[in-house]
């Protein structure tokens, strides 16, 4: 009797273990690398349009063999399309739009390859909230997608093709990734946009992407006119409520990295002065670490302490002079840098108090540090942000510099003709 | 009546496998709701009314030993009253693993196989549960024994494996919302922990009742601490916020996990290994509401009553909820309740004090 059982268990289980009723084959999909939401007239009223990225992945794989980076019409595989293509329609949501697609796309489409999800700028400006609940409650996609905002539609994104990548959303997908903290570079995935919208104090951000020319060009690609490429070009900054409310340039997109400690990699140039004359000195990041510390004054409002600490190494003298060896000029040096990193802090304070989005996380940190406090500000707390004091301080240290003492040819002051 | 005999170290085990499993889907999602980032403290609240019924489940062990609670029930409120009590507490037992196996099976159709009908996950492993059970106590105790590790190993792995998204001052202030909501959501949490009551119907099973007490009471410190794990790596991955807008927050913080891009996707592997566990905790309720009613009617055995009672829990699962949605709902209001409220800690503890009042008597007269 046991036998029996189990060997009816044996074929009964066996049969169930290829996925039941939710049986695919990978050859059935359609993977989908990136998506793009924008508002759009559908029907007379605003609907969105949802625009897919979609792998060719027989191309993708024969044109990493073969060099020609991206774009490779009809050399690659055999289904005789470049390494990618996109698709675009208009619905009453995003996933009415999607619906729509299945006319004209003979395989399902599947997003839980899906790598940045791009966001247009007048979906932006109306907010970006309705957008992400597709978002989240899809069991495809994930949490660790990247976010990015674009000038304009953002479906231009990812028709665009990429001379660096085999396509748009994964050249960006790429760049988040391994250049996250570099520069005024941002990446922010979605469980980060989506905790800075949770709180409703803390200003979202996400970085811009745009259109630009391509400055980088074979002569056979000038000769295509294959010009444009995407890239970041700065911070797109959301209100409490997910609207676009304006766009932090680089320096101002540095100066909130340093604040919230996302900063990993940085050649910070600094004017030193010599013989009159200002020269760049490169200095390259080693360590940065910023704190924010909140005091309530008497008059009720708190003020802001913002603590830099940050250390380099040297990275490049462009000078004919022979200085660096000098320790006393390190010290001038690590003071320079200094000013330099308040300042881009001070940019971008300026600029926030001004939009009275708060993107650093003041209203966060009021409410961990003097919880009682909070609930008092806690409803007006946009208004409040504006006014409030900030004190930046910067301690910076110059440590090593790399493997020249000084610049070859150079000579100290009195010799230079 | 049973015949097996298993060890104190099994029977923690089990217990283990009971609590820590389907309290790690729907709390951190309930416990952020309703306390945001201080959820991770409710659920080491929830340990003390653990200890508590641990405490109370062994004290009236001790005093009918050999008895499980169906059998001493009558012994204590006299015969029928003993055994109505008896009849609702197993159907109880049957109705809450009823809500197991529809929690459990609606996670898997949710996050894995959202076409695939309900009733083939019920049937599935119910087939499976009534074949361990058809094998006895002894062998599914010693299948656990060895199993277990890999539902740790995996929970632990969700906890600790998405590191790199981790922020942990996203779970400050501490203790910012009153000591009155902060206790009123542990009884949502401590109702999963009471669970351990269970334990009692288990003990006559036991070859030695030596450190029971000693070992239920780790066992469901143990379990707070995986639960306030699982809810300080939530907050700390998504934030209080987003946590509880999350159908299953756990499972979302699996799928975060990315390491180098080698330990990638490793979200059904771990769903995989919950089956394992959730598997044990359908198997402990269906046994505990089979021995329940063979109790109760004073039969001698009780294989018989194993086919009839686990269609009967299929048929209850099948038609307890229509979904999710209500599902939550009865896990926020109905739950505590049913659970810690009533037959967990209340009725438990009212029992005791019964006994003890009648020892009393009876040493003065």
């Amino acid at each position: 009797m046991n036998r029996v059982v189990f060997i009816f268990l044996l074929v009964v289980l066996s049969a169930l273990h290829c996925g039941c009723w939710d049986r695919v084959e990978i050859d059935d999909l359609e993977l989908v690398i990136g998506d793009a939401h924008d508002l759009a007239d559908y029907a007379g009223k605003t609907g969105v349009q949802t625009t897919f990225q979609i792998a060719n992945p027989q191309a993708m794989i024969s044109s990493q063999g073969a060099m020609s980076g991206g774009r490779g019409g009809g050399e690659g595989g055999g289904s005789g399309s470049g390494t990618f293509f996109v698709v675009s329609e208009r619905g009453e949501s995003i996933r009415d739009s999607v619906a729509k697609m299945n006319y004209r796309i003979p395989k399902q489409l599947f997003l839980g390859h899906e790598r940045v999800a791009i966001f247009g700028e007048k979906a932006a400006r109306s907010g970006l909230t309705p957008f992400f609940d597709r978002l989240t409650r899809s069991r495809e996609s994930r949490d660790t997608k990247f976010i990015a905002v674009s000038k304009g539609n953002a479906s231009r994104i990812l028709e665009q093709e990429s001379p660096v990548s085999q396509s748009t959303a994964q050249a960006l997908n790429t760049i988040f990734e391994n250049k996250d903290g570099w520069q005024g570079i941002l990446a922010v995935n979605m469980a980060d946009f989506l905790y800075r919208l949770g709180t409703g104090v803390t200003s979202p951000v996400a970085p811009l992407v745009e259109v630009v020319p391509q400055t980088s060009m074979t002569s056979k690609e000038k000769k295509e006119g294959l010009s444009n490429t995407v890239a970041l070009t700065g911070l797109a900054v959301f209100d409490t409520h997910g609207r676009l409310v304006d766009t932090f340039n680089e320096r101002e997109t540095m100066g909130l990295m340093w604040v919230i400690n996302r900063v990993k990699n940085r050649a910070l140039t600094i004017p030193h002065v010599a013989e009159g004359k200002a020269e760049p000195v490169s200095l390259d990041l080693t360590k940065a670490k910023g704190k924010i510390k909140v005091d309530i004054e008497d008059n009720g409002l708190p003020v802001f302490e913002i603590k830099m600490q940050t250390e380099f190494d040297l990275l490049e003298h462009f000078s004919k002079h022979r200085e660096m060896i000098d320790v006393g000029l390190i010290a001038e040096l690590e003071k320079t840098a200094s000013t330099q990193v308040i300042n881009e802090i001070e940019a971008v304070l300026k600029k926030s108090q001004m939009l009275g989005t708060d993107v650093f996380g003041f209203g966060e940190e009021v409410r961990r540090q003097h919880r009682r406090n909070w609930p008092q500000y806690k409803e007006h707390w946009r208004d409040v942000f504006p006014i409030v004091n900030v004190a930046i301080q910067c301690e910076t240290r110059i440590h090593n510099r790399e493997l020249s003492v000084e610049p070859p040819g150079s000579r100290t002051e009195g010799e230079w003709r | 009546m049973e015949p097996g005999k298993i060890s104190e170290r099994q029977l923690a085990f089990l217990i283990t496998a009971m609590l820590v499993n389907t309290v790690i889907f729907l709390m951190p999602q309930l416990g952020a709701r309703a306390v945001e980032q201080d959820a991770w403290l409710t659920a080491l609240l929830g340990s003390v009314w653990g200890i508590f019924m641990v405490l109370v489940i062994i004290a009236l062990a001790r005093r009918f030993p050999g008895h499980t609670p169906i059998e001493y029930l009558p012994l204590i409120l006299g015969k029928p009253l003993g055994k109505i009590l008896g009849t609702i507490y197993v159907f109880w037992f049957l109705s809450v693993g009823a809500v197991i196996v529809f929690e459990f099976t609606s996670f898997l159709k949710i996050t894995i196989m959202p076409k695939t009908p309900l009733a083939v996950f019920m049937v599935t492993i119910m087939v499976l549960v009534y074949y361990a059970l058809r094998s006895g106590l002894e062998s599914w105790a010693r299948v656990n024994e060895i199993l277990l590790f890999v539902v740790l190993v995996a929970i632990a792995a969700v906890i600790i494996l998405p590191y790199n998204n981790l922020d942990f001052s996203r779970l400050l202030p501490l203790a910012e919302h009153p000591p009155g909501l902060l206790i009123s959501t542990s009884i949502v949490s401590g109702s999963w922990r009471g669970e351990v009551i269970l334990a009692g119907m288990l003990i006559p099973a036991l070859a030695s009742d030596r450190h029971t007490s000693r070992n239920l009471v780790l066992v469901v410190l143990l379990v707070g601490f995986l639960l306030a794990a699982m809810e300080v790596s939530t907050t700390a991955a998504f934030g209080a916020i987003p946590t509880g807008q999350k159908e299953f927050p756990f499972f979302s913080l699996a799928r975060m996990i990315s390491i180098a891009k080698i330990f990638d996707r490793l979200e059904v592997l771990i769903v995989i290994a919950l089956v394992l566990g959730t598997f044990f905790k359908i198997c402990v309720f269906l046994y505990c509401s089979v021995l329940g009613t063979a109790q109760i009617f004073g039969f001698k055995k009780f294989q018989f009553l194993l086919l009839p009672l686990t269609i009967l829990m299929i048929a209850l699962a099948l038609n307890s909820f229509k979904g999710m949605p209500e599902l939550t709902d009865f896990a926020t209001n109905v739950w505590p309740g049913y659970a810690l409220l009533s037959f967990e800690l209340v009725i438990p503890l009212l029992l005791y004090l019964i006994v003890i009042l009648r020892s009393r008597r009876v040493r003065k007269s």
